[in-house]
């Protein structure tokens, strides 16, 4: 009996864990499937371009200049109060960051900290248009919204999707800080 | 029979006679036509010399008198009420001519000009003339330019194959009315400068403009006027013409030369604005406001694919370039497709921006690794000017609109720093998500061209700029 109560206790304190497992798995499932269906649309030249891309994605310096004011006044219904905050939420977690596996995204070649490190110190070339930076794809309404952010050679768009039918829909440029030329 | 064949001789003899004198009498009308064309031709020429009461026109117009072959002038009906007179002139390989347009009614001369053609050959140019005027060129290749006999520019019509690529016209401008100043203390008033600057425009036949800066002239009292001179090499140029002082800006020296390539309405009639030189906030003027290069060459072209390097598909709004094989010359490239539903304070906005470049690009001799330190010069230097010139373009806008709209496009690094975030909360703005006073916010709405923000694009709604008047100081 004793046994069993040692299981049971067991069992009980690795639950969260195991949810938070899920739960990630579920949120690595998706952001690799978001990511992979926009992949050929916005990045790279073509379908064959294979493009450099940091090994994680992380929020950092990324969602800039988003004014929900101007998004709210264009797209007064499309999210909710609580969906916003939700995602402002998401955006502002710029803490953690998300390893990328290996060949988990299609057609690019992922660069390590060294590499970026180096990279950082040389021409603007190098710095700013060499690697792509993504942000974590950050989800409500059950994953069929989507708000992502990306910077390539100085200009950094946030936009924001929406699933249907399986597939992930352009809805709207919600932010962009970009360096004209 | 021999006395009718006596009389056959006698009737021959006679009427061989008659023709004779018909013919004689022919030539005498046309003669005496010809003559009387000529000197009321002349009389027209020694009017003008002293309507024009210069010492320099006068002997112009006494070279051009002694210089034109009268004799070998020709004339063409025009229509029922015109004559057009061409009389060669001895002068610049038989390239020149005087051109009258004669009312037949009383042989009044309605206009004289000096013609100069260019790749034009032909045997009878007041056939060409009236051709000009008939708009029947075929199969014409050349250029045709006009000076009054002053010297002044007219026009310039270019043709290929009969067919008109352009006509070039000049333009002055009042750029503002006079000022007039008062000094209570002295009790005096003083009248400063009213300023005029000259252009020569091309009309191209696919609807774009060339405006070519002549030069700038602030009095009143001494005139400036867009005048032909022949340089050594017998070329023709035209040059700001000015006789006396009076504040030119270079006397003709200082030549920006900017030019157009916008077909989209919409984004044209904001680069119109730039271009008009009708306005204090043209590109000259912005140049020199900032303390810039005001003789840069710029040439804005439409260009709806420009992309930042090759290894991206988003297109970008605007791109400021070296002309090709030139270390002076600075391309302005327009993207009216990005920018489709942007408003024209947006467009504006993204314009100035690039004319700040295309100084900073000759300054810095710029590459792709100075866009970095461009933006932060702009940021640390021009953003007062930038928003300044936008809110004097559109007085509705607010100042913060004005903030917002320049504060775009210095990209993510700049837009990173600490020097930028004390900037924007210097102007009232932050960088949260939820507030109206987000530093993105009125400037994304521009340029995403929300409802009730800014000036649209839309059939019959053109810009127009306000009237720039005289400001009385007490």
């Amino acid at each position: 009996m004793k046994k069993i109560q040692k299981i049971l206790i067991i069992v009980v304190l690795l639950m969260p864990f195991k949810l938070q497992a899920q739960e990630d798995s579920l949120y690595e499932r998706n952001a690799y499937d978001f990511i992979n269906q926009i992949r050929f649309k916005y990045f790279g030249y073509s379908r064959t371009d294979t493009i450099k891309l940091r090994n994680f994605l992380s929020n950092k310096l990324l969602f800039q200049g988003v004014p929900f004011v101007a998004f709210k006044k264009r797209f007064p219904n499309f999210l909710s109060e609580v969906e916003l905050h939700e995602l402002v939420a998401q955006f502002n977690d710029d803490s953690t960051r998300f390893d990328l596996r290996e060949n988990g995204i299609e057609k690019s070649k992922l660069l390590n900290d060294s590499a970026i490190e180096v990279l950082n110190k040389g021409n603007f070339t190098e710095k700013h248009c060499t690697y792509w930076k993504f942000s974590k794809p950050c989800f409500v309404r059950n994953y069929t919204i989507c708000a992502f952010s990306y910077e390539f050679c100085e200009y950094q768009r946030t936009i924001l999707y929406k699933k249907e039918q399986n597939k992930w829909i352009f809805v709207a440029e919600i932010g962009r800080i970009y360096g004209d030329l | 029979m021999k006395k009718s064949i006596y009389y056959l001789v006698i009737l021959l003899i006679l009427s061989s006679c008659q023709k004779k004198d018909f013919i004689q009498e022919d030539s005498i009308v046309k003669l005496t036509i010809s003559e009387l064309n000529s000197t009321n031709a002349k009389s027209f020429i020694e009017n003008e010399k002293i309507k024009i009461q210069s010492t320099g026109a006068a002997l112009f117009i006494d070279t051009i008198k002694y210089k034109a072959e009268w004799k070998n002038s020709n004339s063409t009906q025009l229509n029922n009420y015109y004559d057009v007179l061409y009389v060669p002139i001895k002068y610049n390989n038989n390239k020149t001519g005087l051109v009258f347009l004669i009312e037949k009614a009383n042989d009044r001369i309605e206009e004289g000009y000096i013609l100069e053609t260019k790749n034009i050959i032909v045997d009878d140019m007041s056939k060409l003339v009236a051709g000009f005027y008939s708009n029947k060129m075929n199969p014409i290749t050349g250029t045709l330019t006009a000076y009054d006999f002053n010297s002044k520019f007219k026009w310039e019509f270019g043709y290929k194959e009969g067919r008109r690529l352009y006509k070039k016209l000049s333009l002055k401008n009042v750029k503002r009315d006079e000022v007039v100043n008062s000094n209570i203390k002295s009790n005096s008033l003083t009248k400063s400068a009213a300023c005029t600057e000259y252009y020569l425009i091309t009309y191209w036949d696919d609807g774009s403009i060339d405006r070519t800066y002549i030069g700038t002239v602030c009095d009143n009292l001494y005139p400036c006027e867009v005048t032909r001179y022949i340089n050594p090499s017998t070329e023709m140029a035209v040059k700001a013409f000015c006789s006396g002082g009076g504040g030119s800006s270079g006397g003709g020296s200082s030549i920006a030369d900017i030019k157009e390539r916008i077909t989209d309405p919409c984004l044209k009639s904001v680069v119109d604005v730039f271009l008009s030189g009708a306005f204090d906030n043209s590109v000259t003027q912005i140049l020199k406001k900032f303390g810039m290069n005001d003789k840069i060459n710029l040439t804005f072209i439409q260009n709806d694919t420009i992309t930042r390097s090759t290894k991206r598909e988003e297109l970008l709004e605007t791109k400021t370039v070296f002309a090709p094989n030139s270390l002076n010359d600075q391309i302005v490239y327009l993207n009216a497709l990005a920018m489709l539903e942007s408003t024209k304070e947006y467009k504006a906005s993204r314009i100035i921006h690039e004319i700040i470049h295309a100084n900073l690009n000759l300054k810095l001799n710029f590459s792709l690794n100075e866009q970095v330190i461009q933006h932060a010069d702009m940021l640390e230097f021009y953003m007062d000017n930038m928003a300044n010139s936008l809110k004097n373009f559109f007085p509705n806008l607010t100042m913060k609109e004005c903030y917002s709209l320049s504060l775009e496009g210095l990209g993510p690094e700049v837009s990173n720093s600490d020097s930028f975030y004390a900037y924007i909360i210097k102007k009232g703005f932050n960088r949260d998500t939820y507030s109206a006073d987000n530093f993105t916010n009125l400037a994304q709405q521009h340029s995403v061209g929300n409802e009730g923000v800014g000036t649209k694009c839309s059939l019959g709604n053109d810009y127009t700029p306000p009237t720039q008047i005289g400001v009385e100081i007490p």
